[in-house]
């Protein structure tokens, strides 16, 4: 069964304010070739819970992800938004190596396919810290909350927004 | 349009699509137009050591995986092994490689590539894909390898309790024996209720709990099912190899 949603519900899937339900780990943990964090979230004026992961490769610091997974209830889970480093190329840009954040693609969901093809370069941030911090405060995580379960960002972010 | 003409495009399509990064000393990312669902372009290096040229990716195609798919249990090892070496490609600590020669360079570029394209599939592995064939494999097993212990399905013990259900009933030697099928929390605090009831009901019985992933459970949850059990099966896995010869203990 496809998802019909409209943009703006996509919107406030991502952006609306969310809890913490489980906890990060204070640091990223080490996996084969890559660091990798995660925990659970829930919007409480949607009654949507989420799951977020970070991976950054231990060879190339600049290839990381951070996403946004809507964990929909009776149904498969779904990435709604990633936060990628420059980490190559992509289908849908002529650049390689930029900064750039992937979308669920609606118009494909709606026939149930689910991917995140709704690509788009940005300058909201550059390295896997800076990507972190605007992913989590985007997502509607609040600051003090950020400052509190991701210490290393605090102190990556001294002059951040 | 002339056969010869088709094979100039494609020559020059090919030619003009492929480019080479380097990315660190002797390793080079080689720019193909292959890419993921997510349109992101497939991770393939060129490493060079010494005297010998690799295809691999760098742990890239696991870390992509990961995001919607862990290799968290062995089962799934066993499956991204199986695909790797079945597709004449290594694994190393996460790193999927091939070794090559300069004149084998570009076939095992695209044996490469088919390697990456089958492992990101396993994402179709994912739960909502494989919980049928969890619960599929175990009702195999009892009706093929147990099936003289005389298996019944969805059997309710209790007259007009049918909340409380066992997935299969068996009879190893005259006594009865309690088998629940666990996928996931919601069905291993269902199945800890209704063991939990039958034994307070006093009815005589052994339960046992085939887990499909018995770590992936919550401490509490798991705390729960050893309490109720008799017996527990780790994972499929441990069902398949032990299954037959624990309930031959229990007949004899």
């Amino acid at each position: 069964m496809g998802v019909n949603i409209s943009k703006e519900y996509l919107d406030a899937l991502i952006t609306s304010q969310k809890q913490f339900k489980t906890f990060p780990r204070r640091e990223m943990a080490s996996e084969r070739q890559f660091m990798r964090n995660e925990f659970e979230a829930y919007a409480p004026i949607l009654d949507e819970s989420f799951h977020v992961f970070m991976r950054q490769s231990i060879v190339f610091l600049e290839n990381y992800s951070i996403g946004l997974v809507w964990n929909r209830k009776n149904d498969k889970p779904v990435i709604l938004f990633r936060c990628n480093g420059p980490h190559g190329g992509n289908e849908n840009s002529s650049h390689r190596f930029v900064t750039h954040i992937h979308r669920l693609n609606l118009e494909e969901a709606a026939v149930n396919r689910f991917v995140e093809t709704d690509t788009k370069e940005t300058e909201e941030y550059t390295t896997f810290e800076d990507a972190a911090w605007f992913f989590l405060s985007y997502c509607g995580f609040r600051i003090e909350e950020i400052e509190k379960y991701f210490p290393f960002l605090r102190r990556m972010n001294l002059f951040g927004k | 349009m002339l056969e010869n003409d088709i094979k100039n495009l494609l020559a020059k399509s090919f030619h003009d699509k492929f480019s080479l990064v380097k990315r660190r000393e002797n390793l080079y990312q080689l720019m193909v137009p292959l890419y993921h669902e997510d349109g992101d372009m497939i991770d393939i290096f060129i490493k060079l050591s010494g005297s010998s040229i690799f295809v691999c990716d760098c742990g890239m195609t696991l870390m992509h995986l990961s995001y919607a798919f862990d290799i968290n249990t062995k089962s799934r090892e066993k499956i991204l092994l199986e695909i790797i070496e079945d597709n004449g490609a290594q694994y190393e600590d996460g790193n999927i490689l091939i070794p090559t020669e300069p004149d084998m360079l570009f076939n095992n570029v695209m044996q490469f590539s088919q390697v990456i394209a089958k492992v990101s599939s396993m994402r179709m592995l994912r739960k909502s894909n494989i919980s049928s064939i969890f619960y599929e494999n175990v009702n195999e097993f009892i009706f093929s390898s147990l099936s003289k212990y005389n298996p019944q399905k969805k059997y309710v013990p209790i007259a007009g309790q049918d909340e409380h259900v066992v997935d299969y009933f068996l009879t190893v030697n005259g006594r009865p024996v309690y088998l629940f099928a666990i996928m996931g929390e919601e069905k291993a605090l269902i199945s800890t209720i209704a063991a939990m009831t039958f034994q307070r009901e006093k009815l005589p019985f052994m339960g046992i709990a085939i887990s499909d992933s018995f770590e992936k459970l919550t401490t509490k949850t798991k705390k729960r099912v050893i309490c109720a059990m008799d017996k527990l099966f780790y994972d499929y896995e441990d069902f398949e190899k032990q299954g037959m010869a624990y309930f031959e203990r229990l007949a004899s």
